[in-house]
């Protein structure tokens, strides 16, 4: 197991670095840099100005150079400064990671929390109207756009309704807990969450579709398994053979699922933080892209990709552990 | 004629002219939001130094400022909160006049490469340290120190060093003659910074900023905002803000900010397009709110690149000047809420030439169509167009595209990133760029129109051209300067170098209980001058 | 075992039978179809539907209301934009763009993810490794956030759009036809042929591809519905197609600004998006229960 792990994590090694190469080389292969932004909203700036700030900011290194400095640094856990904020990347990630990550939590949470009654009592009325409901709310949630979703969502809740904020975040949902508790005040905790509900349903619609169905699926295989005919025929109460069997082995390979869903759902908060205008990492990515701050969008990358990875190793190593039969290959 | 020569009087009023009429509305328009800067502006308030009234300004804005840090950041809603919090040795007023701010007076000397202020007296920054010549000199290090690699060091032009020469009197030392001067010397971006500050806080120092304006900075989250309080200290400078407080947050979404306007969660809205075109006709229709509107200084316009046929035909370049309706494109582009150009300088800017109207070439697709037929290249002309990217402009862009096709031109756009957009096109690599800029002077004609000009994009070599481009420079002589700048401006609409399309408007709406806001050129509120009714 | 049983060739008639009363007594299938009936007809005859040009600028008709609202006419049954074009006219012009996109992106993407697929899984070894390590590599990357640094370097449009996507579609089909190729190389009549001699080519062709065929035509089918989706993102995000092509995602992109006052410029496109979506995901999944009902989607 231990070999496993250090082969594992040097192979993660070799392909984030190799992702910190391909985006380093495609961000700096095409014309634009961050002079060229700040010269074109600054009419002031003669082409000599531009050319001794490009000196001074250290653009007109190299590529090569450039990269070698990097690795360096990022080795030892610098990042690099940002070229327009003059602060360093590491503190601007470490701003935006926890919106993020909350929001991440927030909808895993809430997929979770529909789709395992979704795919218990889908699967237990096979062939109901409740089993094509939830074969319906499966296939719209696989259909709907993340995007299109959130827009529908703030006309009516937000525009129409005036429930729900349209976007921005008040801090912590979390960290808002203890105080609520402290005084008593569910308010403080509403103030806070209020903001990450229309966010986290869009996010959350595609994984409730898909892990209500794959509930659905692995409790109907482990409903015709020999031990639940056999603790049935033995008379257990019904809700105890499918809480305690049944789902307890559906849930397996659905909770190592989790793990790899954390990681797509980075890809879906580029755009999600877009549209609510949430201060997370994606849209630090997006903000950075525009105006070619290139630590901050390789260490963006860098980030998710190491997230990923550990993400997707992390579930390796347990799926091992709950299924014997995956073996090294 | 050498700027070396002029007398320090002449050159005093050559660099306030060209300050004049504000010189300070470089517009960023950085992912698409664009705040003006800064501004500044102090000068006389309407009624002079009027009581003290309390409250908290709450501002709604598109953009979160990157940084505090001065010598860290271009962009212009950082600029504009600069302003409040730092105290630059000048201000301009809102008229665009140089007043007064952390000097009393000043004088050039030593064939006009050296600029002496008098500071006022008894003058601290929010921390308590001594903001006096020492701060200056030491301040200005920072900003020109070569490992500091400051974006908005250029704002200083030639500066070599300052040299506190007293406790109250500081020496700009520049390596030649400076005209743009006080550009860059009204703003938060040049003004004293505190070095205790500074040293405690390192690189933090841009998110806990001390200055000595008339604002200090109390806090500052990403999902709160901003805050700062009335610095009560002000007076050795002016009078204090007659407000507790101001408020700034973000709200990037158009119709968020709105809604939180109209629910009363913010009580103003102003800055770059932070009152969106969209919502104009719905804020005026608002009896709770008082609309604010003034024509910016700039302009965007349709260049031409003569490096490529058939743009190198000022026939072409003409007939496509004809088939552009303005009136028709600003009332899709931006809900009619613009004024129609017909100068490489916008009309709002002292210089500009009221000839222009006459020589341009006015809607008329069957002439534009004689003229392409003339040319050779009316039938399937292809043309391709590079815009940046932000709403306004693609929207302008799409304009123009269904009206070339309207004289049978084809048109391909190409919308960029900003950094793309800027790149390619200095490289001159497009048929046509919607071009943008917001400035103040006349002299806008140097970036844009002179070979050698960092943002001319029509890419013609004309001699007379660059000579007369040049020498308005050094005219310090107002109708002087302003012949030299009609024939320019003649020269450019004549021969098509350009299509002017249209000159912005910006707006600016607050609560009912906002009293004495007033608009300077650059779009920006003076926080501190205006008050609120209990 | 013989070779009628293994490949369901689509050409035969009983097959072609049993398909056609599978889809019949499917109502899934048969919705699906329906719906992408509706996209593929406006697609098709787009200028014929349209009742107007769509990028046709008409002063009058910006911020027309819907036919069935105070103040709206037939001339704009589905009002007008904030730039005076007609809603329906760009809507069914959309269909034509996202179609387009859709069919380009996973054609590029089928034939090069299963080409390399079937390569990596009928050889193994050190082929095996490289295509494996380079899909490892890309699965690395969160899939949009690939996509939108391609889109925002390389600069929008249609090739760029078709080449991010594909780009990051392809190991979809790399990684089916693979696993797929290396069960069936392991068949007992693969095998025999082998040992008679049939050249590799000739079996990764003739026996190999034909039986990944069911599952790649799945993966494809729901992978047109990701491409609609994605492309709607991308343009959403400001990163597609070029004006003047109407895209339902720059619409909607556009229309965001208007939700106040003019719900309607949205509502059409996204609309749209999900009728095509929803189509093709109906049938993707009746496809996928026809060919193999155990199989549920990843």
């Amino acid at each position: 197991m231990l070999r496993l792990v250090v082969s594992r994590l040097l192979y993660a090694a070799v392909i984030l670095l190799g992702v910190i190469l391909v985006v380093a080389s495609l961000v700096k292969l095409v014309p634009g840099d961050p002079v060229d932004v700040i010269a074109a909203g600054n009419p002031g700036m003669s082409v000599q100005d531009m050319d001794v700030l490009r000196e001074k900011m250290g653009l007109t290194r190299s590529v090569p150079e450039q990269f070698v400095a990097y690795l360096g640094n990022a080795v030892q856990g610098d990042l690099g400064t940002s070229i327009r904020q003059g602060v360093p990347v590491t503190s601007l990630i470490a701003d935006r990671l926890p919106a993020t990550g909350e929001l991440a939590f927030w909808t895993l949470l809430l997929a979770f929390v529909i789709a395992i009654p979704l795919g218990i009592v889908t699967a237990l009325k096979r062939d109901s109207w409740i089993d094509y409901a939830g074969t319906f709310v499966a296939v719209l949630g696989v259909s709907m756009p993340g995007f299109l979703l959130a827009v529908l969502m703030i006309l009516w809740f937000s525009i129409e309704l005036r429930w729900l904020p349209a976007s921005g975040y008040r801090g912590s949902a979390l960290a808002s807990i203890g105080r609520a508790v402290a005084e008593r005040d569910i308010g403080i905790f509403w103030n806070a969450f209020r903001y990450f509900i229309l966010p986290s349903i869009s996010l959350a619609f595609v994984l409730v579709a898909v892990n209500a169905r794959l509930i659905r699926s692995a409790m109907l295989e482990v409903l015709q398994q020999d031990y639940i005919t056999f603790a049935t025929a033995k008379g257990a109460p019904r809700l105890t053979i499918i809480l305690r069997h049944a789902l307890r082995n559906a849930l397996l390979p659905i909770v190592t699922l989790a793990g790899l869903q954390m990681g797509a759902l980075l890809s879906g908060t580029v755009v999600i933080e877009t549209v609510f205008a949430w201060p997370g990492i994606g849209r630090l990515a997006v903000d950075s892209i525009h105006v070619r701050d290139y630590p901050i969008i390789q260490a963006v990358v860098l980030v998710s990709a190491a997230l990923f990875i550990s993400l997707n190793l992390i579930v390796d190593i347990l799926y091992r552990f709950i299924d014997p039969r995956v073996r090294n290959d | 004629m050498s700027l070396r020569t002029l007398t320090s009087e002449q050159f005093d009023a050559l660099a306030r002219s060209y300050l004049k009429q504000a010189t300070l509305s470089r517009r960023g328009f950085l992912g698409g939001a664009a705040a003006l800067t800064a501004a500044a502006m102090l000068g006389m308030p309407g009624k002079a130094l009027a009581q003290k009234t309390g409250g908290t300004l709450r501002v709604g804005r598109s953009e979160e400022p990157d940084t505090l840090d001065p010598h860290k950041t271009t962009l212009s809603v950082s600029s504009a909160t600069m302003d409040m919090i730092y105290e630059p040795l000048a201000r301009a007023g809102y008229d665009g006049e140089v007043l007064p701010g952390l000097a009393e007076s000043w004088a050039f000397s030593n064939e006009n490469k050296t600029l002496t202020f008098k500071l006022k007296p008894g003058v601290k920054f929010h921390d308590g340290t001594p903001c006096d010549a020492e701060a200056v000199a030491w301040t200005v290090a920072r900003h020109l120190a070569p490992e500091a690699a400051s974006p908005s060091a250029f704002f200083l032009g030639p500066l070599e060093r300052a040299e506190a020469v007293d406790p109250l009197t500081v020496a700009y030392h520049f390596k030649e003659p400076f005209v743009a001067v006080w550009v860059g010397l009204t703003l938060g971006y040049s003004a004293p910074i505190s070095r205790a500050a500074v040293e405690a806080a390192g690189d933090q120092f841009g998110r806990k900023p001390v200055g000595a304006g008339p604002f200090k900075f109390v806090s500052w989250s990403t999902d709160r905002g901003m805050r700062l309080e009335r610095n009560d200290d002000y007076a050795p400078v002016a009078a204090p803000a007659r407000i507790d407080a101001v408020e700034l947050s973000h709200y990037p979404e158009d119709s968020t900010r709105i809604a939180a306007f109209e629910t009363g969660e913010i009580n103003a809205i102003y800055g770059g397009s932070s009152v969106p075109l969209d919502s104009v006709r719905r804020l005026r229709g608002n009896p709770d709110a008082i609309m604010l509107e003034r024509p910016a200084q700039m302009m965007r316009a349709l260049v031409f690149n003569q490096k490529r046929p058939p743009f190198d035909n000022p026939k072409v370049r003409q007939a496509f000047a004809h088939a552009i309706d303005q009136k028709r494109l600003i009332a899709f582009a931006l809900d009619g809420f613009a004024v129609p150009a017909t100068s490489p300088i916008a009309s709002s800017i002292a210089g500009y030439s009221a000839k222009t109207a006459e020589l341009s070439y006015g809607y008329d697709p069957e002439k534009a169509k004689a003229l392409l037929a003339e040319a050779g290249v009316d039938k399937g002309l292809k043309v391709k167009l590079v815009a940046n990217d932000t709403p306004v402009i693609r929207r302008t862009a799409e304009v123009v595209q269904a009206q070339l096709r309207e004289i049978g031109v084809e048109i391909t756009i190409e919308t960029l990133p900003i950094a793309q957009w800027a790149a390619i096109t200095a490289q001159g690599g497009q048929d046509m760029v919607i071009s943008t800029y917001s400035y103040t002077d006349a002299d806008i004609v140097y970036p844009v129109l002179h070979t050698k000009g960092a943002l001319n994009r029509a890419f013609h070599e004309n001699a007379e051209l660059d000579g007369m481009i040049a020498e308005q420079r050094v005219t310090s002589d107002p109708a002087a300067r302003q012949v030299i700048l009609d024939k320019i401006q003649a020269k450019v609409v004549t021969e098509a170098y350009w299509k002017p399309l249209f000159e912005p408007l910006n707006f600016a709406v607050v609560a009912k209980d906002v009293v004495d806001a007033r608009m300077n050129p650059a779009g920006e509120l003076r926080i501190d001058h205006l008050g609120m009714a209990s | 075992m013989t070779e009628a049983v293994i490949v369901p060739a689509a050409a035969r008639p009983a097959t072609e039978r049993r398909f056609l009363g599978s889809l019949g007594r499917s109502a899934k299938g048969l919705t699906g179809l329906f719906l992408i009936a509706i996209i593929v007809l406006c697609a098709l005859f787009a200028k014929s539907i349209a009742p107007h040009d769509h990028a046709q600028q008409v002063i009058e008709w910006r911020y027309a209301p819907t036919v069935w609202q105070d103040g709206g006419s037939t001339t704009n049954l589905l009002g007008g934009d904030n730039m005076g074009r007609d809603i329906l006219s760009r809507t069914v012009m959309g269909a034509q763009v996202s179609i387009q996109v859709a069919l380009i992106v996973v054609s590029i993407a089928l034939v090069v993810g299963s080409t390399l697929g079937a390569l990596a899984g009928y050889f193994g070894g050190i082929v095996d490794t490289i295509i494996m390590r380079i899909v490892d590599f890309q699965l690395a990357f969160p899939f949009l956030l690939l996509a939108l640094i391609f889109m925002a370097v390389l600069g929008a449009g249609f090739a760029t759009l078709v080449m991010a996507l594909a780009f990051a579609l392809w190991i979809n089909f790399a990684r089916i036809v693979r696993s797929e190729t290396m069960r069936i190389r392991t068949l007992d009549y693969v095998d025999a042929a082998i040992t008679m001699g049939v050249s590799q080519l000739r079996i990764i062709f003739t026996h190999v591809l034909p039986n990944v065929l069911p599952a790649v035509l799945v993966v494809a089918t729901l992978d047109i519905a990701l491409v609609i989706i994605s492309e709607a993102a991308l343009s959403f995000l400001g990163l597609g197609v070029q004006p003047p092509t109407a895209s339902w995602g720059v619409m909607i992109s556009e229309g965001r600004d208007f939700l106040y006052e003019q719900p309607w410029i949205v509502i059409a496109p996204g609309i749209a998006v999900l009728i095509s979506s929803v189509g093709i995901n109906l049938f993707g999944d009746f496809l996928r229960d026809y060919f193999d009902p155990r199989l549920e989607r990843m």
